[in-house]
């Protein structure tokens, strides 16, 4: 069975992987394709936030009280790389390749640092404190974007 | 807008006590910035040396100015960028933050700042007084950092992977600096030294090999997954890299009192562990995910060639002063400066979205990473630094005019890191102004 590490860290190597690809378009200036590839990164990226900040976070801070501020800052920093995703969108909207590599570049930073501290220490965190959220998130993760 | 719909969530969380997972316990960016700048400063004072005395540096690794330049490049610029960068990730890593870190920071940095001055020029100018203080200052610095280290990480309950191995490598550092003035008081005939080219072997493997090595590679490792999309290298193979490599280091030390052949190749073990950590580097860079070759990566990489570089002429035989420039110039300055160039405008970045959100600014577009340091600026430090290291070496094997045209362009690199460091800065102030209007 997987835990709830594993699809979670599934998931962000997923992202990783749209974020790549679209990063790359980006550098070729190959516009049509870095915009679709954007939009698919900000939609993966919206529902992996969406499991976490709807079923996991709020199910692990009421089983495990201690969690509450280290899912602040996670909850926080989903914000900021919200924020990132805005301007990267509208930068390959604007076809500017300086502007563009410049967040996706601070999105990247931000993104990785994020997902280590999240797989970690939150991740274990939540399959100790509730396990039977394994499945349920497995299932969510499975779902097509 | 920063937080979008979610401002007042975000700011809400941005005050309560985020349990050590948060940069906001970060201390102000001004003390790794004045770190940095320390640092870039003494790497100038290295290139108008060589314009000056050139040819009597390389006359061999013992004359004073060799040995001063050595320690302008370790406790000059390392120290800087390894205290510097330590007092701003520790409380990240550890969760509780360095105690009164802004007076304790400063006493750190003038320490160190003072500590090198007199050292360097006790060593240059052959002046005991001069020599001894400045050793004196920098152990003390030393001291009163692993200290506040120490309070930081004990008094957090957060046990983190990386911290072991940082840990060991500034353990290193306790025997360097307490050999080293063993040494300072055998050279100015205080006490009398038993071996000495030996015993100075030991100090440089204590301080190049197991404080700078290990700690370097720490941070390699660490943030290579984050900056560059490479695979995690297994938290046990570094533990037992370091470990490994930390008892090879006591074994050789033993070597000045216990004449065995194995202690004494030791040093050879050591030296192939890092080759092997280097390649393991590499390898894990060119399996990475994101195929782009950005240029702190590109300093990176450089780095770990010119550490392949230094072990190979290593073994191949006696060539002490290229060896030497190979791993002080080429790896211990190289792969620094590519992580700061990424560290500083990331830094900046952070320090500026949290402002943002307590103020409250947030239909202020802030700019991102590439504008406090841009990949224009860099890469042109890149051609200057990688040039003045390879001039250097030629004019080692060549010696004549190249010396002094190597320290033309070494220093001309030198004062190019010193106005990209400089520039972030102030590119940070003006944003931050902005957002206090």
């Amino acid at each position: 069975m997987e835990t709830i590490k594993d699809s979670m860290t599934q998931d962000h190597r997923r992202c990783d992987d749209i974020f790549v690809e679209m990063e790359q378009a980006i550098v070729q200036q190959q516009w049509p394709e870095a915009d679709r590839l954007c939009r698919e990164f900000i939609a993966s990226m919206e529902h992996h936030f969406k499991i976490e900040e709807e079923l996991l976070f709020p199910e692990l801070e009421k089983a495990a009280p201690q969690a509450g501020g280290p899912v602040n800052v996670m909850t926080m920093e989903h914000d900021q790389m919200r924020h990132l995703m805005k301007q990267l969108a509208s930068s390959v909207d604007k076809k500017s390749k300086e502007l563009s590599t410049g967040y996706s570049d601070t999105l990247l930073v931000t993104m990785q640092q994020h997902n280590i501290k999240e797989e970690s220490v939150l991740y274990p965190m939540a399959d100790n404190a509730v396990p039977v959220l394994a499945d349920e998130i497995a299932k969510a993760y499975a779902e097509p974007v | 807008m920063a937080c979008g719909a979610s401002a007042t969530r975000c700011h809400r969380v941005g005050i309560v006590k985020t349990a050590g997972l948060s940069l906001d316990q970060a201390p102000p960016i001004d003390i790794p910035f004045k770190f940095f700048l320390t640092a870039s400063l003494f790497s100038v004072i290295i290139g108008l040396l060589l314009i000056v005395k050139g040819e009597e540096v390389f006359l061999s690794r013992w004359t004073p100015l060799a040995l001063g330049i050595t320690h302008l490049i370790t406790i000059g610029f390392l120290a800087q960028v390894m205290t510097g960068a330590m007092i701003q990730l520790l409380p990240v890593l550890a969760g509780s933050p360095i105690p009164a870190v802004i007076t304790i920071s400063r006493i750190i940095h003038l320490s160190l700042l003072s500590g090198a001055i007199l050292l360097v020029t006790g060593f240059i100018f052959s002046h005991r007084f001069s020599l001894f203080a400045g050793a004196g200052l920098l152990a003390a610095a030393f001291t009163l950092f692993l200290i506040a280290a120490l309070i930081s990480l004990v008094s957090s309950g957060i046990r983190h992977n990386n911290a072991v191995s940082l840990g060991l490598g500034w353990l290193a550092i306790v025997p360097a600096v307490a050999i080293g003035i063993y040494l300072a008081m055998g050279l100015t005939g205080i006490a009398s030294v038993s071996d000495m080219s030996r015993l100075t072997a030991i100090h440089l493997s204590w301080g190049v090999l197991g404080w700078v090595g290990i700690v370097l590679f720490a941070t390699v490792f660490q943030l290579i997954p984050i900056f560059y999309v490479t695979k995690e290298i297994p938290t046990h193979i570094r533990h037992i890299a370091f470990a490994v490599i930390f008892s090879l280091l006591i074994l050789y030390s033993l070597s000045h009192v216990i004449a065995s052949r194995l202690f004494e190749n030791s040093l050879v073990l050591i030296v192939m562990l890092f080759l092997l950590l280097g390649i393991t580097v590499l390898y894990a860079i060119h399996r990475r995910k994101r195929k782009i070759l950005d240029i702190t990566l590109l300093f990176v990489l450089t780095g770990l060639v010119f550490l392949v570089l230094a072990a190979i002429v290593w073994v191949v035989g006696d060539y002490d002063l290229i060896v030497g420039v190979l791993l002080l110039g080429g790896v211990c300055l190289t792969i620094p400066i590519g992580i700061i160039y990424k560290v500083i405008p990331f830094l900046c970045w952070f320090h500026l979205q949290s402002l943002q959100v307590k103020q409250e600014k947030f239909s202020y577009s802030l700019p991102s990473m590439k504008h406090f340091i841009s990949d224009k600026d860099a890469k042109r430090h890149y051609y200057l630094h990688v040039g003045a290291i390879f001039m250097v070496i030629i004019s080692i094997v060549f010696p004549g005019p190249i010396v002094r045209l190597s320290g033309i362009v070494f220093s001309l690199s030198s004062i190019y890191f010193l106005k990209n460091v400089l520039f972030a800065f102030l590119a940070f102030r003006r944003e931050q102004k902005a957002l206090y209007v």
